[in-house]
């Protein structure tokens, strides 16, 4: 579609503001469908005061309306932070959105995420900015929360210390993360979607090294529910089929677009929002979110939190990068490989890096379908044995690891192409 | 505001990759900055720039600032093995295009 067209057809900020306000408020309303306020109230209590290492269910750990509202509450917060440094509702904004409201079902909750935005925050100050220019670093960046509630009550030490001391770690983290995020993304050239994920994983990498150092360790955490909530499922199906329809007819550009949007190889930075417009951004995620679900009940896998997080992270990127035509080859590399290694694909761990792989989706959609399986293979292999590197504190362990592959692979194929591009 | 000059070089870096892959061998280059912008203008003969190229580049520089991405990705411009033009328009403010005979001309601004 013509630029200029484009532009006349998309929605102002303070719509599309507000759709995303009601896509929060859905999850708060929806939380007491499932309990009564009472037991969400316990619920949140048990998330925040949970270590929320990999993997921590909060639907295990609090239930799923307290899940329900921790994640919208997440969501909205993330909104209103935004909103009040006029920051624009573009594919970046909407990514980190849905990324964290997805990691609000295991491993973010609304007190270890506050450290590591102040620190964030300050860092602005610091360097006399603006704190719209961090604003996204800020929010993807809040990967490390576990590591605030691990420092907080996964120490041994008394609430109150432990408190401050996990509050203060995450500030310092906010207060390293975007120097380190912005040269970081050079190691795989854009090529990991997932470019905090990788940082992160160094940091946590870091800190778990020192915390070794000083004879502190600990094991990860396996608790996962194995059973779908059909009432939720339903959910989150009408959830990313509202946004299908959002897309289709908030705007005529929707549908029409759609196809362009396709033909995106997604590599980072690719903001959809601008690129295609709002609507049509908005009927990708739809489209990724229903995609998402497909794949783990073909697969024979549960809807429990971590996969929530893992769909709701493919949906949010469905603005910033991923499509079902470079997502799918990279699923599939996943897929095939672990069908030939004799893994069982129903198992959390597994779906887990279906959904997280696509943060390679754009070396399939640069260099072609088989390369995208290959980096499926390649994520599948490395991914499980990177977790122990940082104790299961960096949420975005599968970024941690598509850094990597794509540092690995791009080099690889550039120099085996017929004809280097500049 | 201390890395604002790294920006302007990789912004620079970016549109003399533009002037290469156009088959041009041969840049002039000036760069002036105070204390409120960077102004970069690049001039020379160009051999393979079509009318749509102009267009696409003229709506890439003076389409709007991005801010809340651009500490997230400004170390990707102007440093890889990758175009990343289209990135471009996000840092800097807005910019002329102009193609006269065989001769291209850029000029961006970017406001600190």
């Amino acid at each position: 579609m013509d630029n200029e067209l484009l532009k006349s057809l998309e929605l102002s900020e303070k719509i599309k503001y507000r759709i995303m306000y009601l896509y929060s408020l859905a999850f708060i309303l929806s939380a007491f469908l499932f309990n009564s306020l009472d037991i969400i109230i316990y619920g949140i209590y048990k998330i925040v005061i949970s270590p929320t290492l990999l993997l921590t269910d909060y639907i295990v750990v609090g239930g799923i309306g307290a899940s329900l509202l921790n994640s919208g509450i997440l969501m909205l917060l993330t909104i209103f932070i935004a909103r009040k440094n006029d920051t624009l509702m573009n594919g970046p904004l909407i990514a980190a959105i849905f990324t964290v409201g997805g990691f609000a079902f295991f491993g973010k909750n609304i007190f270890n995420i506050q450290g590591i935005l102040l620190g964030v925050y300050i860092f602005s100050r610091i360097q006399k900015d603006h704190f719209t220019k961090y604003i996204i670093i800020a929010f993807f960046g809040t990967a490390l929360s576990p590591l605030v509630s691990q420092v907080s009550f996964g120490m041994g030490l008394s609430p109150l210390s432990g408190v401050i001391l996990g509050i203060a770690t995450g500030v310092l983290i906010g207060l390293i993360l975007p120097p380190l995020a912005s040269s970081f993304v050079r190691f795989h050239q854009g090529f990991n979607l997932y470019n905090i994920g990788f940082t992160a994983g160094i940091i946590g990498m870091i800190f778990m090294s020192v915390f070794r150092l000083t004879g502190y360790d600990h094991t990860l955490n396996q608790i996962i529910s194995t059973e779908t909530n059909i009432p939720l499922l339903i959910l989150l199906i009408f959830y990313f089929l509202s946004m299908v329809l959002v897309g289709l007819f908030s705007s005529k550009n929707g549908f029409i677009e759609y196809p362009n949007l396709l033909k995106n190889p997604g590599r980072l930075v690719t903001d959809f929002v601008s690129l295609h417009g709002f609507s049509t951004s908005i009927l990708n995620m739809g489209v990724l979110g229903l995609l998402g679900i497909i794949i783990v009940l073909i697969l024979k896998g549960p809807i429990n939190g971590p996969i929530i997080g893992g769909i709701f992270t493919l949906v949010g990127f469905g603005a910033f990068g991923k499509h079902p035509a470079n997502t799918l080859p990279v699923m599939i590399g996943v897929v095939f490989s672990a069908v030939l290694l004799g893994l069982s694909l129903s198992s959390t761990g597994l779906l887990l890096t279906v959904l997280f792989a696509t943060t390679l989706a754009p070396i399939s959609g640069h260099y072609g379908y088989l390369a995208g399986i290959l980096a499926g293979f390649l994520h599948l292999s490395l991914v499980s044995n990177l977790s122990s590197l940082h104790g299961g504190m960096n949420l975005y362990n599968n970024g941690f690891s598509g850094g990597f592959v794509a540092a690995f692979l791009v080099p690889l194929f550039e120099s085996y192409k017929k004809e280097k591009d500049l | 505001m201390k890395d604002e000059k790294s920006k302007l070089l990789k912004i620079m870096n970016e549109l003399v990759r533009f002037f290469l892959k156009s088959g041009n061998h041969h840049v002039n280059i000036q760069m002036d900055l105070d204390e409120h912008e960077g102004v970069i203008l690049l001039e020379g003969c160009c051999t393979k720039i079509s009318d749509k190229q102009i267009k696409e580049l003229d709506n890439i520089i003076n389409s709007p600032r991005k801010d809340e991405a651009e500490e997230y990705y400004w170390n990707l411009i102007g440093s890889n093995d990758f175009s990343e033009l289209h990135l471009l328009g996000a840092l800097v403010n807005d910019g002329e295009v102009g193609y006269e005979g065989d001769n291209l001309r850029i000029k961006v601004r970017r406001k600190f």
